[in-house]
């Protein structure tokens, strides 16, 4: 029998601590976090960033490091590097992109910005990008990989469209516009992110996340995520992850069942409250799974047991309850997942650590619930 | 033809303002200061506007934090929850949950709207509906919807009141929620009620605008409802969808996409224009993007602006 509760995290980490400009206190974070974490020859790093001889791309293999470490010292059973070498999930991937230009910072949250930009050509791959990032993890990692990579819907939907809809312009412009983005998101997920995954999976990727949190965006386009995202991994040999966090999933189905995929990544404890219980309102933040239970969903689905966006550390008992009760709703704990609701990169690392500790003692109380 | 045109909702932070609004959320820039720089780059915002000729003039609500939050501050019975998704857009708000009686404990901050930078006959006001406020929040205090509503309702006038209090042109409700999905006859009844509260307080005129959805999902019932002037996303409205209806009041039709950089040419625009207006029996048809330009680049939407002033000039031509 599979191990119930298996823990997994979603993707990025805040930047490394080490990775400020200020010496003395870089070298500090380097060796505490170093000796914390158990990295290998971490004093290089130290010495290196105190006598100046340590280069930046040298520092952000360091930052894989110690991002790999993090997790797996944590005691978690799949991981990836906090995304240590890319800025973020959105400007990163597109500067492999012709097509795009960037336009400005557009408000995501209170003051949470990103650099959006248009697409004002037809997107080409210039070449199949993460490729360098995964190896490298690859030869460093002790715990399976799951490699993350921004879907094509999400790239679609966060980006203006200045050349589609040009093409259909003059006719119907509710027909234009549905038109364009159909064709935007398609050529997306063929020419940009299919042949990225492919040469991801040819070099030994066992695992794939494709973030979508645009998913649920548009109601009437679920079926066109489906779409594109069956179009990246038809006929690939890896396992499948699909991430989409902070929406209403009811607006999801029935598509959503359709996708090709082992795991659904989501977010819950976002919406959920900090007592301890297995009764509904304890746990408003997971009704959902109710949902996808109904509609007998054919993957497993990763509720988000932490919450990424408050400092809050989640108690080992709160975890086990939100995995006890993801695993009532859905009449079956093979089908759960211990995740975070998100990436951790708006967390402080001793926050977030402590967040990765509480996940893996939550899951065990969680398997010895069930053993 | 002289056309009233103008913008319905938040303009876009400058890269400078949010590099203000980082170094105060990190302590490095007092409250005074940023407020100083918010007020600076309003006046930019309201000069561009006035630049383009339009009849009502927003402040840019700069320092809002989301298009409802201000609505809540002030108030016992109310909690600000976790980050919710703003209709259809990349953008998220912070849920309210109604946890108790909604009570005011402290005014509407008078820095949500600033007034002096604008002259009063121009000014305009922008907030949230009291029906969309109750779809919005999660609610576990009211029995019945319509109490909570006519509550919001309260809340809303009072803000429009005191932000409003040296005189104002147009006041608008943004109401997604009529229009998102149908709207069954007892949600219109109730909505109904609650701008009721609010026109019956508020001076006028009133523009009840819906951004995101298309028109047919709150036509007729919305023509009834007790404002001046009703708003439509014709981005997402197809004009059949109004042509078998009179409104007997005055429209804002939402033409130009406030959420794409692309510029739609002014012969596109004005054209649609003409149609619609042929198509509708209405006494007067004012034009604009169909949502707030939040959502664009700062330099996207001064763009926006600026093409908005070439169709207002196009129209006065004609």
């Amino acid at each position: 029998m599979k191990k119930l509760f298996p823990t997994m995290e979603v993707g990025s980490l805040r930047k490394a601590p080490f990775l400020t400009r200020d010496r003395e206190r870089a070298a500090v974070a380097a060796e505490r976090w170093g000796s914390l974490l158990n990295v290998a020859d971490y004093q290089k790093l130290v010495n290196g960033i105190m006598d100046g001889s340590v280069g930046e791309r040298e520092v952000l293999d360091w930052a894989s490091i110690y991002g790999l470490r993090f997790f797996e010292s944590a005691g978690l059973d799949i991981i990836y590097d906090g995304e240590a070498k890319r800025p973020e999930m959105y400007e990163h991937p597109l500067k492999y992109v012709d097509g795009f230009s960037f336009r400005g910072l557009v408000r995501v949250w209170d003051n949470e910005y990103y650099l959006k930009a248009a697409v004002v050509a037809r997107p080409r791959l210039r070449e199949p990008y993460h490729i360098d990032e995964f190896l490298f993890n690859k030869r460093h990692a002790t715990r399976p990989l799951k490699v993350p990579i921004t879907g094509p819907y999400t790239l679609a939907d966060w980006s203006l469209d200045e050349y589609y809809i040009k093409i259909y312009a003059g006719g119907d412009p509710l027909e234009a516009r549905r038109r364009a983005k159909h064709d935007m998101v398609m050529e997306l997920a063929k020419e940009v992110i299919r042949p990225t995954v492919k040469n991801l999976v040819e070099h030994g990727a066992e695992h794939i996340q494709l973030d979508e949190p645009a998913a649920a965006t548009k109601p009437s386009e679920v079926a066109l995520v489906v779409e594109a995202v069956n179009e990246v991994l038809k006929g690939l040999n890896a396992e499948a992850t699909v991430h989409i966090c902070y929406t209403d999933y009811s607006a999801l189905l029935p598509d959503i069942l359709e996708m090709k995929v082992s795991n659904l990544s989501i977010s819950c404890s976002n919406a959920d409250t900090t007592q301890l219980g297995l009764d509904s309102d304890s746990r408003r933040g997971f009704k959902v799974l109710e949902l996808f239970h109904e509609y007998d969903a054919g993957f497993r689905v990763a509720p988000g047991v932490v919450d990424v966006h408050t400092d809050f550390i989640e108690s080992p008992e709160l975890v086990r309850d939100r995995l006890i009760y993801s695993a009532k709703l859905m009449s079956d704990p093979a089908k759960i997942i211990a995740c975070n609701d998100c990436g951790l990169r708006t967390r402080a690392w001793d926050v977030a650590y402590k967040k990765q500790l509480s996940l893996v003692r939550g899951a065990e109380l969680a398997r010895s619930a069930y053993s | 033809m002289r056309v009233p045109g103008y913008l319905v909702g938040g303009f876009p932070r400058s890269t400078e303002l949010v590099k203000h609004f980082r170094e105060h959320a990190k302590g490095k820039l007092s409250s005074e200061a940023l407020e100083k720089h918010v007020v600076e780059n309003a006046r930019e915002v309201v000069a561009r506007q006035h630049e383009a000729g339009f009849s009502y003039i927003i402040d840019g609500m700069l320092n809002w934090p989301d298009p409802i939050r201000p609505v809540f501050e002030g108030l016992d019975g109310v909690e600000i929850d976790g980050l919710a998704r703003w209709f259809d857009n990349n953008f998220f708000y912070k849920k309210p949950i109604i946890t108790a009686h909604l009570k005011r404990v402290a005014d509407p901050d008078r820095r949500y709207f600033h007034a002096e930078l604008i002259p009063k006959e121009r000014r305009k006001i922008v907030l949230p509906d009291p029906y969309t406020l109750a779809r919005l929040s999660e609610n576990k205090h009211y029995r019945r919807v319509e109490d909570l509503v006519a509550d919001l309702a309260e809340q809303v006038a009072e803000t429009a009141g005191i932000l409003s209090s040296d005189g104002v042109g147009q006041i608008q409700l943004t109401a997604p929620s009529l229009v998102v999905s149908k709207l069954e006859r007892d949600e219109a009844e109730v909505a109904a009620m609650g701008i009721e509260i609010i026109a019956s307080r508020c001076p006028r005129p009133i523009l009840l605008h819906m951004p995101y959805g298309p028109a047919g999902n709150a036509v007729p019932a919305v023509l009834d409802f007790p404002v001046d002037i009703i708003g439509f996303d014709m981005t997402v409205t197809k004009s059949r969808e109004l042509s078998e209806y009179t409104a007997g009041k005055r429209v804002y039709l939402g033409l130009l996409d406030g959420r794409n950089s692309y510029m739609e040419p002014v012969e596109d625009i004005l054209d649609s224009y003409v149609e619609m207006v042929d198509e509708l029996d209405v006494s007067e048809a004012h034009i604009g993007p169909n949502c707030d330009l939040e959502l664009l680049p700062y330099s996207v939407a001064v763009e926006k602006v600026k093409r908005l002033g070439e169709i207002l000039k196009r129209m006065a031509e004609l």
